[in-house]
């Protein structure tokens, strides 16, 4: 079989990277409204959010289609404007989206949770308005957390499998990323033997990831003066 | 015809399971408030400066501008001593000189707030509070870490900031001489009710 090792990194990154970019503003809110406000439907928006979490990937991916596929009510006007959200790369993104934005919350919330709150009330005796306060106090407070958690995000979603195979497909230089090319060629014979390098490619991606990740976490408690750091 | 009392509050302040009932009325300028822990000190001046989330009532905390020194100055971390003394969107770029000088924090204008010691912090944070021209000052035992000498030369320059800006204060202070060299009327919290302290 023959697999382009190249296409498959290049998708992987590029579904990674656009899934966090598209996801940040939606994430960055929710992670902060989760964070620092009491409202009623807290707890069933948390639920709804965090459905994705509990929920098989496949699943996922079957709702996904269920709902966006070229024949579903919502896909057939994705097609119509030219943009569409199955079989894609778009539905890639789509797919790692749905799938990360859990955690991206979670870590984006935990970032604000981390900050004390008493800064942003502080700011507020000072005469500041809100959006003020969330621009020189809350936003650049948790900033390295955010980055860790889009970090995280990133690792999830370029890492996604289970809900981009059945939104968007396996196909070749278009939707086949790093985990959809190994599968192809475990399915084949000898093919464990071509994807070693892809599998070691995946290797040092989450391992950058992650030391990206742990290093951003330091900094964000050293910032934050948090001790024991 | 209603007088304008100086402090006018009367309003029923919700503490876990009990209540602060709160019926002053006080024409004096410089008060303390001495109570035991516990009985809702804190609580009660979160809320005139605005911050009690459980116990919002706009008559109270828009009528006057405050000026909020907490126990821990809680200086924005991320922030330089002088990026935090200009937070306040009231405060104004020509008087930070010779705020810091009165201080004696001018050394520490570019410092981060985690190079600062206990005293330097709380004199930072007070010199946030003033230059945000506040109407109404509240210091929460705002000399715990200063040394005897630096103590009476922020005072001092308290007593003169207020006489010069016409601003009230209200001083959380555990020290007895530190009160009475400021202030002159006393508030307590005794039985869940803040009330003016007969004999200070």
């Amino acid at each position: 079989m023959n697999i382009d090792y190249f296409s498959a990194v290049k998708i992987s990154l590029e579904v990674g990277l656009l899934s966090i970019v598209i996801g940040f503003p939606f994430a960055l809110f929710f992670g902060w409204l989760l964070a620092r406000k009491n409202f009623k439907g807290k707890s069933f928006l948390s639920l709804i959010l965090f459905m994705p979490l509990s929920l098989p990937p496949v699943v996922t991916g079957l709702i996904l289609l269920e709902l966006l596929g070229r024949e579903a009510l919502l896909g057939k006007y994705f097609v119509r404007i030219g943009f569409p959200l199955s079989f894609s790369l778009s539905a890639s993104v789509f797919a790692a989206l749905v799938v990360g934005f859990p955690l991206y919350v979670m870590m984006i919330r935990s970032a604000f949770e981390s900050a004390d709150v008493r800064y942003e009330e502080m700011a507020q005796t000072l005469g500041l308005t809100p959006l003020k306060i969330f621009t020189k106090v809350s936003l650049p407070l948790a900033f390295p957390g955010i980055l860790a958690g889009s970090v995280i995000a990133f690792a999830r979603g370029m890492g996604e499998f289970g809900a981009t195979s059945i939104l968007a497909g396996n196909i070749e230089g278009e939707t086949r990323t790093i985990s959809l090319a190994i599968y192809s060629l475990f399915e084949t014979p000898r093919g464990m033997e071509q994807g070693q390098i892809l599998v070691i490619f995946s290797l040092i991606l989450s391992f950058i990831s992650l030391i990206c990740y742990e290093w951003l976490l330091k900094w964000h408690k050293k910032r934050l003066d948090i001790s024991g750091t | 015809m209603e007088r304008n009392f100086k402090f006018d509050y009367n309003f029923r302040l919700p503490l876990g399971n009990n209540f602060l009932d709160v019926d002053i009325k006080s024409d004096a300028r410089l008060i303390s408030l001495r109570a035991p822990s516990g009985t809702g000190k804190t609580t009660f001046i979160k809320t005139i400066a605005g911050i009690n989330k459980n116990f919002f009532n706009k008559n109270i905390i828009f009528t006057r501008r405050v000026g909020y020194v907490p126990q821990d100055s809680l200086l924005i971390p991320i922030l330089t001593v002088k990026q935090n003394l200009l937070l306040s969107p009231y405060s104004k770029i020509d008087q930070l000189e010779e705020m810091a000088d009165a201080l004696g924090i001018t050394h520490l204008l570019e410092r981060r707030p985690r190079m600062l010691s206990g005293g330097e912090k709380q004199r930072v944070a007070i010199g946030r509070a003033l230059l945000s021209n506040p109407t109404i000052l509240i210091l929460d035992e705002p000399f715990s870490a200063l040394d005897d000498e630096m103590k009476s030369l922020v005072i001092k320059f308290l007593r003169n900031w207020i006489e010069k800006n016409s601003c009230d204060l209200i001083l959380i202070s555990h020290e007895e001489s530190v009160s009475s060299q400021i202030c002159e009327e006393f508030w307590t919290i005794k039985d869940g009710k803040l009330a003016i302290r007969k004999n200070p």
